[in-house]
């Protein structure tokens, strides 16, 4: 509890400080403050003599409004008051600048930055690029392991979620598309639909967004996470490239395993569009194998399988690229984490359309 | 004397493995307590235990007169209002700059506007010795002394009674080290703080601690460094014997 005290003395007006003025009494020690009125002629004297405990925050109030009457004409004297509050008060008001510009952090997306963007994106290609030959041609400094350990995480441990999704997506075309089709009493051309989409287009896009998702993250957070904890620094003053030891194996082991992931995303898509396929449109499994097998070409397969290592060079570029542009807090981490998936996902549908566009001037 | 913390037959134990067997420690009000013991000797768990971060396997922390081990969580909060704690590494929070950092509890426990909390916040600054021009840095953008000193600032932003140090000097150069301890030093004698600091660097347990609590033989041996000093026990003479703390003791 708290108690100004306020006396008339030779002239002087005398605020005592009574009881335990700290933080939690803010509120209080500010409506007290309020009820001074000082006078004219008279000085007012601030005196702490009494006081149980005066703590930094409370004398810090008494102090600015101690400040706010000598602004507006009146004399204040402290008396008994803690000498090194008062010089820390004191010093903080000395160095009472003008707030320094906010220098517009958020300032939005000048071009410049673009360019810087986009020119430490290439620096980064070229070397991942350049690391990822001179592996190559020196297999010693292929960290086989390291492949094996990706390929299984971002393969092997992925194998359930896209197979799961690739029956949802079958499903989900041949219920729409078939439904459709039996009106028209050509129900059998779903099989053409469902395998033509999914084997083109949707086995491959949507096992490479799953891809994006989990694995482009979590090489960016991963990499981003040794660069703030200066494990990439250690491997520089180590005189090892972290590119060769980073990046390499990720990139190799994404380029093995998104196209086995396609491939098993086509396998469980057809499975799923057959058995589908039996149930609602009398179209037995021998009935369906066999069409797609006189009526689809090879290449129809070939041409979603062979964008999946363009596919996968995508996300594991630009999944570690973010992550080596982290620095210092974890705001960052999230930030690049985060642009890593947005980013990853964009390039592989813009890759993709181009692809589309390519295959059919190609006649593909 | 007064007794602020009295830890009461507090036992620690990890699966099988007992850290502290009935460890009794009284913190006095107003003094600076060193707690000191070799590495796994449950230094940092004693700490921890006291700040609530771990629970005690059995015994009795009292706070002033509270028992904290079996307090309820809302009044543990409010208690803890009056405790500032530095942590080794600052334990700053990355994304907020430095004048945000100190700011935060202010914003969180009081209603002070914003203008007020800046001028506080900068307050603090002074009293721990920066610049004003750090108040706009991140903490990834500062060196280890400061964010050293900002995190001293923002434990001291409540106005703690009990300020609680865990390794205050580890990672800084000699010479920031003794400005460091003479800081604490100073800001003990200015805000009549207790303060309690977790430490491996023998200056600064010669130069600022009050008493030393040593942990030896999962119990605390408490004492001044002369107590210490004359106590037989061969794990505290060993502490005190290696070829540093003899060149300290010489110094002095």
């Amino acid at each position: 509890m708290i108690e100004l005290r306020q006396l008339s003395q030779n002239g002087e007006l005398h605020l005592y400080l009574q009881g335990e003025w700290v933080f939690a009494q803010i509120a209080a020690i500010k409506a007290a403050l309020q009820q001074v009125q000082p006078v004219v002629g008279t000085p007012l004297v601030v005196d702490a003599q009494a006081v149980a405990r005066l703590d930094v925050t409370a004398a810090w109030v008494v102090y600015q409004q101690a400040q706010s009457w000598i602004r507006q004409g009146y004399e204040v004297h402290f008396d008994h008051f803690p000498a090194e509050y008062l010089r820390y008060f004191a010093a903080t008001e000395a160095s009472d600048s003008s707030p320094s510009p906010d220098k517009g952090r958020l300032g939005g997306v000048s071009l410049s930055n673009l360019w810087q963007v986009l020119r430490s994106f290439i620096t980064f290609f070229g070397h991942s690029i350049a690391a990822l030959f001179t592996s190559l041609f020196s297999p010693h400094l292929f960290r086989f392991r390291a492949v094996f350990h990706h390929v299984f995480t971002t393969g092997i441990s992925a194998v359930p979620i896209v197979a799961l999704i690739a029956c949802l997506i079958s499903i989900v075309i041949t219920y729409q598309g078939g439904g459709q089709l039996r009106d028209l009493g050509a129900e059998i051309y779903t099989v053409d639909m469902v395998t033509i989409s999914v084997l083109r287009e949707l086995g491959v896009l949507l096992t490479a967004i799953m891809v994006a998702g989990r694995s482009g993250s979590a090489f960016a957070a991963e990499i981003g996470l040794m660069k703030t904890n200066q494990e990439v620094d250690a491997l520089l003053v180590m005189g090892k490239d972290p590119f060769l030891i980073l990046v390499v194996p990720r990139l190799v082991a994404l380029v093995i395993a998104l196209p086995l992931l396609t491939v098993l995303a086509d396998i469980v898509a057809l499975m799923a569009a057959a058995l589908i396929a039996s149930t609602i449109l009398d179209i037995s499994f021998v009935q369906f194998f066999t069409h797609v097998q006189t009526n689809i070409e090879f290449r129809t397969f070939a041409a979603g399988l062979i964008k999946a290592p363009f596919f996968a060079v995508v996300i594991a570029l630009i999944g570690c690229w973010q992550g080596m542009r982290v620095s210092g807090s974890s705001a960052s981490l999230g930030e690049h984490t985060t642009k890593a998936v947005v980013d990853s996902i964009f390039l592989v549908l813009l890759l993709d359309a181009l692809f589309s566009i390519l295959f059919y001037r190609l006649g593909f | 004397m007064e007794t602020l913390i009295s830890i009461r037959q507090l036992v620690n134990q990890f699966g099988t493995q007992r850290v502290h067997d009935g460890l009794n420690l009284e913190i006095y009000r107003g003094e600076v307590l060193g707690i000191v013991g070799g590495s796994g000797s449950g230094k940092s768990v004693l700490l921890r235990t006291v700040l609530g971060l771990q629970p005690a396997f059995s015994g009795e922390i009292y706070f002033g007169s509270t028992e904290l081990t079996q307090l309820p969580p809302e009044d543990f909060t409010r208690l803890k209002q009056h405790w500032g704690v530095m942590f080794q590494r600052g334990a700053l929070f990355s994304s907020l700059s430095v004048a945000d950092n100190i700011e935060f509890p202010l914003r969180e426990f009081s209603n002070l506007s914003a203008q007020e909390c800046r001028e506080l916040m900068y307050v603090r600054l002074e009293m721990v010795g920066l610049e004003r021009a750090v108040a706009d840095k991140f903490p990834a953008q500062l060196s280890g002394g400061m964010v050293k000193r900002v995190a001293l600032a923002r434990a001291l932003v409540l106005d703690p009674i009990v300020l609680f140090l865990d390794e205050p000097t580890s990672g800084l150069d000699p010479v920031s080290a003794e400005e460091f301890d003479q800081l604490i030093g100073t800001l003990h004698r200015n805000l009549k703080l207790t303060v309690v600091m977790v430490t491996h660097d023998l200056d600064s347990l010669f130069s600022t601690c009050d008493r030393i609590a040593m942990l030896v033989d999962k119990q605390v041996v408490v004492g001044t460094l002369r107590e210490l000093l004359a106590n037989p026990h061969p794990e505290i003479q060993h502490y005190f014997s290696g070829g540093r703390a003899r060149a300290l003791l010489r110094g002095n």
